[in-house]
């Protein structure tokens, strides 16, 4: 089955008003969506937020999709944008700077059982540890398997750019990981 | 470069099955009156207020053939009485004799031989008792 094919004909049931075609996108994009949003922000809270937001606002401005075949790169998009927007405003609450702005909150976040386990405790410290740039490209590569290629388009840089910044998330998420102390 | 990817799965929003399907359950429920909007543009005929416009339509025909007809009606009804007082009508209300009705009717006022006329007639009506 064409996946991007039958996004195409999921679009169009959702722009003629079939809630269960917009539920069906739901499912499949939301797991990518969560992960760049939570790329973006850190904070898996945040991330839902922001992602409920982004799909609504996706549902209503649908008959935009000019290429309903790419569905999941235009829902990316708006995801992303919404997650900048609201770090953002995060930030000018809390008076910090973009690139600092640390989601606080994320590892004392109980209400999602699974983040009681120490390694998800431990993975989301380690992530808030990295610049939101690296963040989105080791979250959108090694946890949702997305090709450099895909992840330079979403973020409007070069494959070369993509390496570079995942190899040194994965060096700083190690260090992190194994109680090693960095200094930059 | 670093090639070996970092076992991120604990962080998978699908490990927790119930709580992912209220996520997409929350997102689909917030969607509901957009996707009802987008449904009846999508099918006119099932919109109410377009039902309550195909309604009005012939109802609008309906009440401008009434106001045809009142119309009619009542132009007919303003000339029968512009062109002609009826002041039989009050006079019969008035139940007078007939021969003073007829005077009346006629605007002429009576002789003398008509009103011994309509006394003598009006004592026969009473029985012709003296």
């Amino acid at each position: 089955m064409n996946v991007a094919d039958t996004d195409s004909r999921l679009v169009a049931r959702a722009r003629a008003g079939d809630a269960r075609a917009f539920e069906e996108l739901v499912r499949r994009h939301l797991r990518s969506a969560h992960a760049v949003a939570l790329g973006v922000l850190g904070n898996p809270a945040d991330a839902e937020d922001v992602c409920q937001d982004a799909f609504l606002a996706a549902l209503e401005k649908l008959d935009e999709c000019r290429d309903p075949e790419r569905f999941a790169a235009w829902l990316t998009r708006i995801v992303r944008n919404q997650a900048l927007n609201f770090r953002e405003r995060r930030s000018l609450r809390q008076g910090e700077p973009l690139e600092a702005a640390a989601p606080a909150a994320a590892a004392a976040d109980t209400s999602d059982p699974a983040e009681r386990s120490e390694l998800r405790g431990r993975l989301l410290a380690a992530l808030e540890s990295l610049p939101p740039s690296q963040r989105e490209v080791v979250l959108l590569h090694d946890l949702e398997g997305w090709r450099h290629r895909e992840i330079a388009a979403l973020l409007g840089t070069s494959e070369g750019a993509v390496r570079v910044r995942l190899h040194e998330a994965r060096r700083r998420l190690r260090a992190v990981l194994e109680g090693e102390t960095e200094g930059g | 470069m670093d090639e070996r990817p970092i076992d991120l799965s604990p962080l998978d929003p699908t490990l927790d099955p119930e709580r992912w399907e209220r996520r997409i359950a929350t997102i689909a429920a917030l969607a509901s009156p957009e996707m009802a909007r987008r449904s009846m543009a999508a099918h006119p005929a099932e919109s109410p207020s377009l039902v309550l416009l195909g309604w009005f339509r012939p109802a609008l025909s309906a009440a401008a053939v009434l106001a045809l007809c009142a119309g009619a009606a009542l132009s007919l009804l303003i000339q029968n009485q512009a062109g002609r007082p009826e002041p039989a009508v009050a006079l019969e209300a008035l139940r007078l004799p007939a021969p003073v009705a007829q005077w009346l009717g006629e605007d002429q006022p009576p002789s003398v031989g008509d009103l011994a006329l309509a006394i003598h007639g009006g004592r026969g009506d009473r029985g012709d008792r003296p």
